[in-house]
């Protein structure tokens, strides 16, 4: 089920990126006999007339449809269409002569408009009709394939040429996103599928997650496209809010202190009194001193690049995390339908997190001399359950600098575990750890021993391993 | 123009992105393929583990791994075609940044052998598969399996018993403990051990004290022959299979009795082409694996006709408990089966199936194998 489920959404996507070329087309064609776009009417009209002809073809057309085998089995089917006559041909003839129906009704709602108008419109119709029709034969790659796409970006750079030439205000860059976002994810998908089942299409398919990962690093590339053609557009937006908001900042500080002057007693006899610090003049918003323009918005890029490295993996995590929960909500309802896959059986994975190995020289320096810092604060505790505490939290953060990932929500247990699978044992410190930190017991002097036992064996180990050439 | 720019934008991401995928994608990317064990065997189900890790940022949106191997490993369902003797499947991964992921898959071991997965192929590229990149992985996994253990104790039966007269149920290999005497009765001593009448004699409590027999080494003979006259490769390999499956039984239960055994064919191994085999005598877990190993190797064909190796043999075995399995019986061979036991070898023949028409020699112990293997024979005195 969700196999065809997936085939009729690449199909369906393939045919948004051929409708995408299409209907440019078609209005610049309007427009240059008519003089009119045709609306969104026409927008909807053409979009429905393509999905209801894919859909009744998907439909309607079949090999073992009842109706049409009985038909074709007749002695007039025979006789006419000879060794055509199967249910698949006769289900698929029907559904194209079908296509005079939105023709005659295009025909009947533009009449009014000329005869013209209206045969242009059944045209159009019927143009519609049958690319919905056709696209239940092919794969999805085939609806959308490269001499279509290639076709296609001639078809909107042409349409757009016309419209400038002609003076026709026509914008078709929503349609090339259109048609550059359902090609990429056409083309990914064909790829995978190529490379996977290339000649052993008996293979079982390619993995829902691969699919799914592909399709989002498309979007994601996608929308780093998009990012790019509008990069001037988004700095100057940010860097108008961060102009705004600075120069804003700074009149309220200046009124504050002309506002605190103003108050100020008068003094008798002295000469030359005071004045209160007159506002500068900073100028309209529609003009600027160019010198402090470019350092303020040099500053600004400053500001809002380091904003945007520190901001951004906490935008991104929260905008997942409200994906993860839509999505959720949209399988709960749509799961009272659908049944759930079975697990794969050949095998089964387990995916581990790896922290990235910090092995430059200047980082290890850094933690060596954290560790240094550690070990005097170490000296100077005299409460033995405080000092084991201490110790173990200097373990931890020579883990962390070893790379061995120690994860907030981490056990003493799971922790001494994570370290016995790189071949550290600090299952000494974390016995005494537990019972301190958590039994409230004062560890007696050979307990005290083997902690910081444990710590020398630890740091030296690592010291050992820092050491070796990488 | 904004369309111009759309387009020079997207043919530059597009170039970019097939540039960085294709170049980076195999960049601190670590494949390893190795078995769970070493050995197994016939009928066993092991694992076949894939580590991939990407020790990376750049995430790989997708990995095809393809392993070949042999079609007597059944693994991949689905995800495999077997073509003559080969297998071939496909592991496809994707992988975020920095993560490892570890598969499982689960292997039967159809038939046994030695088992080698040399190398992988990787295969990776872009998003929009303009560029696809290949490279072969050292993998060196090795697997031996051996040929099932059989209760062959159970499924032969004394040739007499066919002849319709009365047979005595022998053991094929004897059982490895005699009382050898008693002894004074210790608390470690369990109650069960307890021997009664020489309780009642001495007047205190006595048990079994346990001996090992002292035995006679074991020799077993395959003939790797289906017929008489088959020349080169075994005709009938499955009946074959299942004497080596049988010689595989009793290397087993030598191990647990701890008799030393040596193994003997008028076959070869994969790796000793046109050498009879001919081990050397010797007990123990080592050495009985070496001899597994020599089973899994073992290909079926000959190398000299069956009594003419019998004749090569005479010279070299004496006063040996012997085992030959072999699929037919002829004159000749029991006449070299005679001259063995001339050399004070005890004989016992496996034959794997019924003789046709041929006269059964009588001073001979012959088992066959039962084409009925439910049936339980009592022991008859």
């Amino acid at each position: 089920m969700h196999e065809n489920f997936r085939t009729y959404a690449l199909k369906a996507t393939a045919l948004l990126g051929v409708f995408s070329f299409i209907y440019p087309a078609v209005i610049t064609v309007r427009a240059l006999l008519f003089k009119t776009d045709g609306g969104a009417l026409s927008l909807l009209l053409a979009s429905i007339l393509m999905t209801a002809g894919f859909f009744i073809a998907s439909a309607v057309i079949r090999e073992n449809s009842a109706f049409f085998s009985r038909l074709a089995s007749g002695k007039v089917a025979e006789f006419i269409l000879d060794k055509h006559a199967t249910a698949l041909f006769l289900s698929g003839l029907v559904v194209h002569i079908a296509a005079l129906v939105p023709a005659a009704i295009a025909a009947v709602v533009f009449q009014r408009d000329g005869i013209f108008r209206a045969a242009f419109e059944a045209i159009a119709a019927l143009i519609f009709y049958i690319v919905g029709v056709r696209a239940r034969y092919g794969e999805f790659d085939d609806i959308l394939n490269r001499t279509k796409l290639y076709g296609g970006i001639i078809t909107i750079a042409i349409s757009t040429a016309i419209c400038s030439f002609s003076d026709i205000r026509l914008n078709f860059i929503f349609y090339a996103y259109i048609l550059t976002v359902t090609s990429m994810i056409v083309f990914n998908q064909a790829g995978i599928d190529s490379v996977f089942l290339h000649m052993n299409r008996r293979l079982a398919g390619v993995s829902k997650d691969i699919r799914k990962f592909n399709i989002f690093s498309v979007l994601t590339l996608f929308g780093i496209t998009l990012l790019f053609l509008n990069l001037k557009g988004i700095i100057v937006f940010f860097l108008n809010i961060l102009n705004n908001v600075v120069r804003k900042g700074i009149v309220l500080f200046l009124r504050a202190l002309e506002f605190l002057f103003s108050r100020a007693p008068e003094t008798d006899g002295i000469i030359g009194q005071a004045q209160p610090p007159q506002l500068p003049d900073l100028g309209d918003e529609s003009g600027m001193n160019p010198v402090a323009d470019l350092i303020l918005k040099g500053i600004f890029i400053v500001i809002f690049i380091y904003l945007i490295y520190k901001a951004l993996p906490v935008i991104l995590r929260a905008v997942r995390k409200a994906f993860q929960k839509v999505w959720m909500f949209v399988l709960n309802i749509l799961r009272s339908t659908d049944k759930v896959e079975p697990e794969e059986e050949d095998y089964n994975d387990e995916v581990v997190e790896i922290k990235p190995v910090k092995n430059s020289a200047g980082k290890r320096k850094k933690s060596e001399e954290k560790l240094r810092w550690s070990m005097r604060g170490l000296k100077k505790i005299t409460n033995p359950a405080a000092k084991v505490r201490y110790i173990y939290g200097m373990i931890l953060d020579v883990l962390n600098a070893a790379g061995i990932g120690v994860a907030r929500s981490d056990t003493p247990g799971e922790i001494c575990r994570k370290a016995g699978s790189e071949d550290i044992s600090i299952e000494g410190i974390t016995k005494v750890y537990e019972k301190v930190r958590y039994g409230d017991v004062v560890p007696d002097a050979k307990e005290m021993d083997q902690a910081e036992a444990c710590l020398s064996t630890v740091m030296e180990r690592l010291s050992k391993a820092n050491r070796k050439p990488r | 123009m904004e369309i111009l720019a759309f387009i020079i934008i997207v043919l530059a991401v597009i170039g970019m992105q097939s540039l960085i995928f294709g170049k980076l994608a195999f960049k601190n990317l670590i494949y390893k393929c190795e078995f769970s064990v070493k050995e197994a065997h016939e009928g066993d189900e092991i694992f076949l583990v894939e580590t991939v890790e990407n020790r990376k940022v750049l995430p790989v949106p997708w990995l095809k791994a393809n392993i070949y191997t042999s079609r007597w490993l059944d693994f991949a369902g689905a995800r495999s075609v077997v073509n003559q003797e080969s297998r071939y499947a496909t592991s496809s991964f994707v992988l975020k940044s920095y993560q490892k992921i570890i598969r499982r898959w689960k292997v039967k071991c159809l038939k046994r052998g030695i088992y080698n997965i040399d190398t992988s192929t990787l295969v990776s590229g872009d998003l929009l598969s303009f560029r696809t990149n290949s490279m072969p992985v050292k993998v060196g996994a090795t697997l031996k399996v051996y040929p099932a253990v059989v209760d062959f104790e159970q499924y032969f039966i004394p040739i007499n018993y066919l002849q319709g007269e009365r047979i005595v149920r022998r053991w094929i290999i004897d059982d490895p403990f005699i009382v050898s005497g008693a002894r004074e009765y210790t608390p470690r001593d369990p109650m069960n051990r307890i021997h009664w009448r020489a309780t009642a004699k001495e007047g205190r409590l006595m048990v079994r004290n346990n001996d090992y027999t002292s035995r006679l080494s074991l020799t077993v003979m395959l003939n790797i022959q289906s017929i008489e006259n088959e020349y080169y490769n075994t005709i009938d390999k499955e009946l074959v299979e299942y004497g080596i499956k049988v010689a595989a039984s009793i290397f087993d239960s030598s191990l647990m009795s701890g008799a030393p055994v040596r193994f003997a064919t008028n076959g070869t191994t994969i790796d000793d082409d046109g050498k009879m085999v001919f081990t050397e005598e010797a007990a123990g877990r080592e050495h009985v694996s070496m001899l597994m190993e020599i089973l899994a190797k073992l290909e079926l064909k000959r190398v000299k006709d069956f009594q003419d190796f019998l004749s090569w043999m005479e010279g070299k075995i004496r006063n040996c408990d012997v085992i030959i399995i072999t699929c037919y019986l002829t004159d000749a061979i029991c006449e070299h089966v005679r001259e063995l036991e001339r050399l004070d070898n005890r004989i016992s023949i496996l034959l794997l199936k019924e003789p046709e028409g041929a006269k059964v020699p009588e001073d001979m112990n012959i088992y066959v194998l039962s084409t009925d293997s439910e049936k339980d024979y009592a022991v008859q005195a």
